[in-house]
């Protein structure tokens, strides 16, 4: 929906009368909403975590898909807010309603950590920036074991409800916040903006805009609601123990990452839908008692190779994301015409960053190449 | 408002700044000695000139003169070593180009750079949008249909949905200029609007910057070879290795031998 | 109290190590323009193509060493030409690629060989004493072999036409096709050569700690520094990067804690990138 044109104001007039995709996404809300009624306590668990993971990935997707500014530590916000008030909470009581949002805040000031030398540094720098950061503030975090729990956890941190379906729905309710702010954001003047950035930065200067301003705007709210996420899954999927495989690992970082460019980037509800889809498959291959013929083996021995497998296929056969793959199979068996995530004949959101990624890493080898 | 009707005028402001110096008052921009070096290399050398308002101004100079980097020291996309950049009676050098723009400053630029991931009219919204981080998304019936008005004003208003890639040339160019005036410039640079066009194109152009000019807005165009300018500007300033030798109207500018010798190589245009 | 021979033993003979294996990063930056996170992956089939021809299959070390050169270069050839070729327009997309990659061998070995740490033999026996330190001859051998490569090396590009033409490409791709340079072949040797060099790295590393599917991670992070500092596409700055940084991190792991290893590094990755992103002997940046 990065090319939505003006629809007016009465876009929310009817369901009935809304774009396909908009009624897909509905219905998709709607069964998220009555999910738990109808699966398992396991799978509602589980459902719990991917909502968190789509979380994450709608905030990767709101500043790395939009400006271009790809970042590849993002874990390291999710981190700043699940252990600022898992931190506070352990060891000095501080209840989750006050460590919450101080979980928030120094995830957005993380974010602006990160997004002010940012503005110095470009393309494929910010990104080894960004990878490098979580590492470090990884690092540290083992060193000091005794007062953060270091890779075995940290242990004792107090759990809203162990309800399942309780947590679901808290789950649930941060993940309606999430797609709410994104989407406000990404479909006013400031997601028109951020592409623009991700585009031509020059264009926005001669437009009158600060693209310092928006870039870091967009830093800080990715970190904000992402740090939010985190502190949230400290005191309910954490269940008491939060450790660093969970929320500050590289792993979490890629997936992230991965998620997004899977569900179609640049879009907000492409990160949401490739969240979801990618920690359900992990799960299924988790489970999988297929063996796979030649190497004797079931699948769920070998699950994180096989998703790695996948993953990489994915990426290469289908750069573009599901969801804007969909959508394009969808116009070309229905019947509606403009719908497509990118306006007719434009350029895709990845192609564009992935472009603009590509000019500013050429003036960094100071060559004159391609 | 021909050439020859302010003749008298201009007469008396030919050649350097005769009485020494200018003042932020003597015109909505008015460069002071502006010089920029970049390492061992002088592009603009003591530049000095005032813009008056709402004239057309031709910025004149063979290739490699210094008149885009004259452009950008006085939008602020590189500041200056030194000298004085006033617009509209407040200095404004050294001030980053987006605020200059957000003062009334608009220029376009010479390799046209729509952004192609968006349509005409989307392109146009952009220069609409302020420099706020936080518009309410109920105001985009509105920008869109101020952006529409733009669009009809520069002449795309049948092109509204198209991408920059199924525009053609002279489409390109007014969509620079709608982009710029989306941003509502008081004073409009642009940069060698003429280039790959066709003569009935120049002429229809040339039409819609004295639209522009009549609507208030003063203009400063930037050529090389001054096909179709001469017809067009009120004024010129000629500029050779960074600095001005020569300002008067067309009709001086032609006879001007330092001109003619400088590059026009004795024809006229 | 800490043995100072020691440090300076470990100091020499890692960073020399660390050497190898950043000259095959910056060189696939500078040439090929891109960033190889599966670069360490290459120190891993290394190490264990050593490990597998040496004890499965009875060979001698040479032999193993042998294989240790040539398995990852084939590898990094392969992943060159099979995925990173197809994209290389697109330098997040190699990134994200090879990343994914570096996660996908080492789950492989993880599978088929197991986490737990093996024992790769040395490739001579015994030790020597140096000022009053006993010292393994292996680490004596490694040391002037990983000398004897990076001189190689050194002469190859500054002596050999192929050599020069990949210092050709790394400065002006639009030059060096002017004068008929073939690109496709210079990546593609670059990535061969890259991957010769860190595998037998990986062998050097795994022969006096062990092999293990993880043992390509921290080289590569601190690869990442030293290319930084050492400036992209230069092999004098990945030498002197290399030192520099091996200094920094064997004295922070010798006097602080062992936990701290390679912190100080990605701190100062940082700190250069934000404030002289052309490091050592870097490029010039063109804006």
């Amino acid at each position: 929906m990065a090319g939505d044109t003006s629809e007016g104001a009465g876009h929310l007039l009817s369901p009935t009368a809304l774009p396909r995709r908009h009624q897909a996404g509905l219905l998709g809300l709607l069964a998220l909403a009555v999910a738990p009624l109808l699966v398992s306590d396991i799978d509602t668990l589980k459902l719990t975590s991917a909502l968190f993971l789509a979380v994450y990935a709608m905030s990767w997707d709101a500043v790395s898909g939009y400006t271009g500014q790809i970042s590849f530590g993002h874990a390291l916000f999710f981190a700043a807010g699940g252990y600022t008030t898992a931190i506070l909470n352990v060891h000095y009581g501080v209840s989750p309603v006050v460590g919450i949002p101080l979980g928030v805040l120094v995830a957005a000031l993380a974010g602006l950590a990160i997004g002010v030398p940012a503005l110095r540094v470009r393309g494929p720098y910010l990104s080894l920036i960004t990878l490098v950061a979580p590492l470090i503030v990884l690092q540290l975090f083992v060193y000091f074991s005794g007062f953060t729990g270091g890779e075995i956890g940290l242990l004792g941190v107090e759990q809203f409800t162990p309800d399942p379906t309780a947590n679901y729905y808290i789950a649930f309710g941060v993940f309606l916040f999430a797609l709410a702010v994104f989407l406000a954001v990404t479909r006013s003047d400031a997601g028109s903006v951020f592409t623009a950035i991700r585009e031509d930065e020059d264009a926005v200067v001669a437009a009158g805009l600060n693209p310092a301003k928006f870039k870091i705007f967009a830093f800080v709210l990715s970190a904000a609601v992402g740090g939010f996420a985190g502190a949230v899954f400290a005191h309910t999927v954490a269940a008491g123990a939060l450790t660093p495989s969970q929320i500050l690992a590289l792993t979490v970082s890629i997936e992230v990452i991965i998620a997004p460019i899977l569900g179609g980037m640049g879009t907000i509800t492409g990160a949401a839908v490739g969240g979801l889809f990618f920690w359900l498959l992990r799960d299924q291959l988790r489970q999988m008692e297929t063996v796979i013929p030649l190497l004797d083996v079931a699948v769920k021995q070998v699950d994180l190779l096989v998703f790695l497998l996948i993953t990489l296929g994915f990426l290469f056969f289908l750069p573009e994301g599901i969801v804007p793959r969909l959508l394009r199979e969808a116009r070309r068996l229905g019947s509606q015409p403009s719908e497509a995530t990118t306006t007719d004949g434009g350029r895709s959101p990845l192609e564009a960053s992935l472009d603009g990624f590509r000019d500013q890493f050429e003036r960094l080898r100071g060559g004159d190449r391609k | 408002m021909s050439a020859d009707a302010v003749d008298g005028e201009t007469a008396a402001r030919t050649g350097t700044g005769s009485d020494g110096s200018y003042g932020p008052d003597d015109g909505i921009l008015v460069l002071e000695d502006l010089t920029k070096r970049f390492g061992g290399l002088t592009a603009v050398d003591g530049l000095s000139f005032a813009v008056e308002r709402e004239e057309i101004l031709g910025f004149i100079g063979p290739n490699g003169a210094g008149k885009s980097t004259t452009f950008d020291c006085v939008i602020g996309t590189h500041p200056p070593t030194s000298g004085t950049v006033w617009y509209d009676g407040e200095d404004g050098t050294g001030v980053p180009a987006y605020e200059m723009v957000e003062r009334g400053m608009a220029r376009t630029f010479q390799s046209f750079r729509p952004l192609r991931d968006r349509n005409v009219v989307e392109n146009v919204k952009l220069g609409l949008i302020r420099n706020r981080l936080f518009s309410t998304a109920g105001l985009r019936r509105e920008t869109y249909d101020r952006a529409v008005a733009l669009c009809e004003r520069v002449g795309l208003g049948d092109q509204l949905e198209q991408t920059p890639d199924e525009l053609p040339h002279a489409g390109m160019l007014r969509l620079e200029l709608g982009r710029a005036l989306a941003t509502d410039p008081g004073l409009l640079l642009i940069d060698e609007p003429f280039a790959g066009l066709s003569g009935v194109e120049v002429a229809d152009v040339s039409k819609l910057f004295l639209t522009l000019r009549e609507e208030g807005i003063t203009l400063v165009v930037v050529d090389h070879n001054m096909r179709g300018l001469l017809e067009l500007i009120d004024r010129a300033i000629v500029i050779n290795f960074g600095s001005k030798i020569a300002e008067g109207t067309p009709a001086e500018i032609r006879r001007d031998p330092t001109v003619q010798q400088a590059y026009l190589g004795g024809g006229g245009t | 109290m800490v043995n100072l021979v020691n440090i300076a033993v470990n100091w020499l003979l890692l960073s020399a190590l660390y050497a190898l294996v950043a000259i095959g990063f910056t060189l696939i930056f500078g040439v090929g323009g891109v960033l190889n996170l599966a670069h360490g992956a290459n120190i891993t089939i290394g190490a264990y193509t050593a490990y597998l021809l040496t004890t499965s299959l009875g060979a001698s070390v040479w032999v193993g060493a042998l294989g240790a050169l040539v398995v990852p270069g084939l590898f990094s050839l392969a992943l060159y030409q099979g995925l990173v070729s197809k994209v290389e327009e697109h330098p997040i997309t190699v990134m994200i690629l090879t990343l994914v990659t570096a996660l996908v061998v080492e789950q492989v070995f993880v599978v088929g060989v197991g986490t737990t740490p093996r024992t790769v033999s040395s490739l001579l026996r015994g030790s020597v004493t140096i000022a009053g330190t006993s010292v393994r001859t292996n680490r004596l051998l490694v040391f002037v072999l990983s000398w004897v490569l990076i001189g190689a090396l050194f002469a190859y590009i500054t002596r050999t036409r192929q050599g020069k033409a990949i210092l050709a490409t790394s400065m002006s791709e639009k030059g060096a096709a002017i004068v008929g340079i073939d690109d496709g072949r210079i990546f593609t040797l670059t990535w061969l050569i890259a991957g010769m060099l860190a595998g037998i790295a990986g062998l050097f590393l795994a022969s006096f700690t062990s092999a293990q599917p993880f043992i390509g991670r921290s080289p590569l992070l601190l690869s990442f520094s030293i290319v930084v500092l050492g400036g992209i596409g230069s092999i004098r700055g990945s030498v002197i990067g290399a030192y520099l940084v091996g200094l920094l991190d064997v004295v922070t792991v010798s006097m602080i804690s062992t936990r701290l290893s390679g912190l100080l590094p990605l701190v100062v990755l940082v700190v250069v990138l934000i404030v002289r992103p052309e490091g050592l002997f870097g490029r010039e940046l063109v804006e």
